[in-house]
């Protein structure tokens, strides 16, 4: 089969691009009274300034942070060695070299870089917002916050003006993420035509990888392929397991895409030439019902629990199995909102909040029956439009699971 | 012994080396791991350890899962008392990832407090957390109020202050538990260092005038994955001019014939063990004057500071005794001689004595193994050569775990 080349717009200015979602993140710190945030999440790093730099490893590693006043200068803590690299960014007004707050970098040391850390931001909030106490900070050494909080600033949770920040995606953010959309999904279809019996998951996943590193792309943040028995219950990690002719694969992308935006959808396919069986293709039908449902009751101006509260009925032997999600929004990585099943809503998640336009949102569907055998996950990823959505992983559905061929 | 069971019973083993044959007892490691990170506790007086940091609990656990979602998602944490059971607070429900580990005797719901999942409640969702650790905690210290905590959003810190808990640095108790290797730790880092060097011959057998940076860093991904490895923390590899200064991320620059090709792998492979090293080609064609001559100095500073090392000598000594840096090398060093590493970098970091700061007064013992790093990027060059070995600490010496062929006929 000879599938149509996926069509991929340019890419956008990356001043319009960086400028307007710092704009974004003050217009979400003002509103709920923050002076400043210190971000050290590297995906909140990347949003507000556009610096990428060794992702995975500063997911871990608080050696990189940008200090992000209401009014006044955006000074990026660089990595030690790295100063050089964000010269021209025009959305960071000054570099300095980071104070890495942790003892793989300070030892001994620890508590005194603690201090002084303290004593860098405490000088710029004093500096740049005078008079003001409130700040947000990201996970970071108890000893720094504690230092900080000891000169009489009010610590506060940066994830909240991030994530609703991120939550309205630009114009520039929608190029970018179409963009990223379509590198991963050309990747899917290296993935799907790898497929054949005797291919380990490792292997088939790892073609995955190679075409996204190839083109641009930063990682992927899951080992969520599975075949076969692992399919069910849904989470197994990709592993060495030998895909055998008439199994489900199972995979969701996950994947951090060119320009830092994540493109997530989910397919199963079936290994092999031969036919699905019927249990196969009743997973597979349930799952593609759901999503569509799913997907239907996205309006702007709809609250989340009405959207609870009219999803798809997950038939009584899948129900056990769901996904712990329903919709979820999707931008750097995922993010806010977080929608979730009826069944779900004692277990907290119950927050409530409106879909509007330009969120971008995945609608997701595990079946898997309680009794095991194998299981189908799909989603889907759209843009939320001034009314409905606009469909954002166009890649295909499964014909032959669809039971749609002759 | 099989990773998975055939009779039906639960996998030895869990997550991309599933269905594999491990090159040693893995309960043995899994409880050599635990049983440091109960030691480091003890000696420090602690109750007990809280882990977010995935690396950490696959650390005491040998539980990986989503990890480089988990790395910056507060959805998944560990407890590890001094003495009594570990709990594991795992996103999915069940324990489905987690049957058949010696080192976790329950498996519990997260409580998820990161805004993405509780929005608007978080501060409920805050106390609600801090008020289960607290009783968890309680179980089993005998009052003691001392506790660490690796890394978590600030609120986590204000809540257990707030029941008494005077909280302590989780990475100084886990870092000094990961430094000291086992030998069934060895055997799985080798794997892991095997895995990386096929990758890396991978990349040295696409490596043509023309294909991409990213083309070519996209080698040593799909290599990784298919060896059962897990990801690549940083994207360190860079050619001719954007070799200098050293740190830019690989990119579409179309490498061109004569140009130095430098990367520094930073691969987490198979069974999550770290392998780190750095070599620098140059693309078909033999070497200039200048970029043998730097390749030269990169290889010296690997051989001469390699050769100080083995148990007993402290790291002030070997920033002291280090190779000097000629001026022309020292704008463009790199930010450290060496550093430690087991899964992923980790303590301790040794410095040139350009950057040393009194204070951390270490010594090398066996079982630790060390990153010696070399990065000769002249100012005003055009070029810039990185070269980087992974050596353990043996009872008499050293012994060097990677062995990719260097370019000897350079020198």
């Amino acid at each position: 089969m000879t599938a149509a080349p996926i069509s991929v717009p340019s890419a956008p200015d990356e001043t319009a691009l960086r400028l307007g979602r710092l704009r974004r993140l003050r217009a979400e710190m003002a509103r709920l009274g923050y002076a400043a945030l210190v971000l050290t999440d590297p995906h909140n790093v990347r949003y507000a300034t556009g610096a990428r730099n060794m992702m995975p490893f500063l997911l871990r590693n608080p050696a990189r942070y940008v200090f992000v006043p209401l009014e006044g200068p955006v000074v990026l803590f660089e990595f030690a060695g790295c100063e050089h690299m964000e010269r021209d960014n025009p959305a960071i007004d000054e570099v300095r070299v980071a104070t890495t707050v942790s003892f793989v970098a300070r030892a001994p040391l620890l508590d005194e870089t603690a201090k002084s850390w303290a004593g860098e931001i405490a000088q710029l909030m004093r500096s740049h917002c005078p008079g003001e106490t409130r700040i947000g900070l990201e996970r970071i050494d108890a000893r720094a916050v504690g230092h900080l909080a000891e000169q009489g600033f009010t610590i506060l949770d940066a994830q909240a003006p991030a994530e609703r920040a991120r939550a309205i995606k630009t114009p520039e953010e929608i190029v970018c993420s179409r963009r990223s959309m379509a590198t991963v999904m050309e990747a899917e279809r290296a993935l799907e035509q790898a497929i054949r019996p005797g291919i380990s998951e490792n292997a088939l996943w790892a073609e995955f990888h190679r075409h996204l590193i190839a083109n641009g792309a930063d990682y992927v943040e899951t080992r969520l392929l599975s075949s076969g028995e692992k399919t069910n219950p849904w989470f197994q990690e990709t592993g060495e397991r030998v895909i055998r002719a008439g199994e489900l694969v199972a995979h969701d992308t996950d994947a951090v895409g060119p320009h830092g935006y994540y493109a997530d959808f989910s397919r199963t396919f079936l290994c092999g030439d031969g036919k699905p069986t019927p249990a196969q293709r009743t997973l597979y039908r349930l799952a593609h019902e759901q999503i569509h449902h799913n997907m239907a009751l996205i309006h702007p101006g709809r609250t989340f629990r009405e959207i609870t509260e009219a999803a798809w009925t997950i038939p009584a032997p899948y129900h056990a199995r769901r996904y712990f999600v329903m919709i979820h929004g999707i931008g750097a990585t995922g993010e806010y909102p977080y929608m979730i099943y009826q069944a779900d809503y004692d277990g907290g998640c119950d927050y409530d909040g409106v879909v509007e336009p330009n969120m971008t949102l995945c609608v997701e569907s595990y079946i898997g029956h309680e009794e095991g055998s194998e299981g189908v996950k799909l989603e889907q990823q759209v843009l939320v439009a001034e009314t409905g959505t606009l469909p954002m992983s166009t890649f295909p559905f499964d014909e032959r699971l669809l039971g749609r061929e002759l | 012994m099989n990773a998975r069971s055939d009779t039906g019973g639960p996998p030895r083993l869990h997550g991309a080396m599933e269905h594999s044959v491990p090159p040693c007892e893995l309960d043995e490691v899994r409880l050599y791991r635990l049983g440091r990170v109960r030691k480091a506790l003890a000696a420090r007086d602690l109750a007990g350890i809280i882990l977010y940091d995935p690396v950490n609990v696959r650390y005491a656990t040998d539980a990986p899962n989503m990890q480089l979602w988990c790395a910056h998602n507060e959805a998944r944490y560990l407890y590890v008392p001094a003495e009594g059971p570990v709990r594991l607070f795992e996103f999915s429900s069940g324990d489905l990832l987690t049957a058949g580990l010696p080192t976790i005797d329950e498996v519990r719901h997260a409580t998820f407090v990161l805004y993405f999942i509780a929005g608007g409640r978080q501060a409920g969702r805050a106390k609600a957390w801090a008020d289960e650790l607290d009783s968890v905690i309680r179980e089993n210290s005998g009052g003691n109020m001392r506790i660490a905590i690796d890394r978590v959003a600030p609120q986590g810190v204000i809540e257990m202050q707030r029941r008494g808990y005077e909280i302590h640095d989780g990475f100084e108790v886990m870092e000094n538990a990961r430094n000291i290797k086992s030998a069934g730790e060895i055997a799985l880092m080798r794997h892991a260092i095997a895995v990386c060097e096929q990758a890396v011959q991978g990349m040295r057998e696409a490596l043509v005038p023309g294909i991409t940076e990213n083309a070519l860093w996209a080698e040593l991904h799909r290599g990784n994955i298919a060896g059962g490895g897990e990801w690549i923390e940083c994207r360190l590899l860079a050619s001719g001019p954007r070799t200098n200064p050293w740190m830019r991320e690989c990119s579409m620059r179309v490498i061109e014939r004569g140009d130095i090709v430098a990367f520094d792998t930073d691969l987490v492979g198979p069974y999550g063990y770290c392998a780190d090293i750095s070599r620098s080609w140059v693309c078909d064609a033999r070497p200039s004057d200048e970029q043998r001559r730097i390749y030269a100095e990169a290889y010296l500073q690997i051989q001469e500071n390699k050769a100080l090392l083995k148990p007993g000598v402290s790291f002030r000594e070997i920033t002291e005794r280090a190779r000097p840096l000629a001026d022309e090398f020292v704008d463009g060093r790199y930010p450290v001689a060496m550093h430690g590493v087991g899964l992923c970098d980790e303590y301790p970091a040794i410095p040139y004595p350009q950057d040393y700061e009194p204070g951390d007064e270490g010594v090398l013992q066996e079982g630790m193994v060390l990153c010696v790093e070399a990065l000769v990027a002249p100012a005003g060059g055009r070029e810039a050569v990185k070269l980087e070995e992974q050596v353990l600490i043996t009872a008499t010496g050293h012994e060097q775990l990677s062995s990719y062929p260097l370019e000897e006929d350079w020198l």
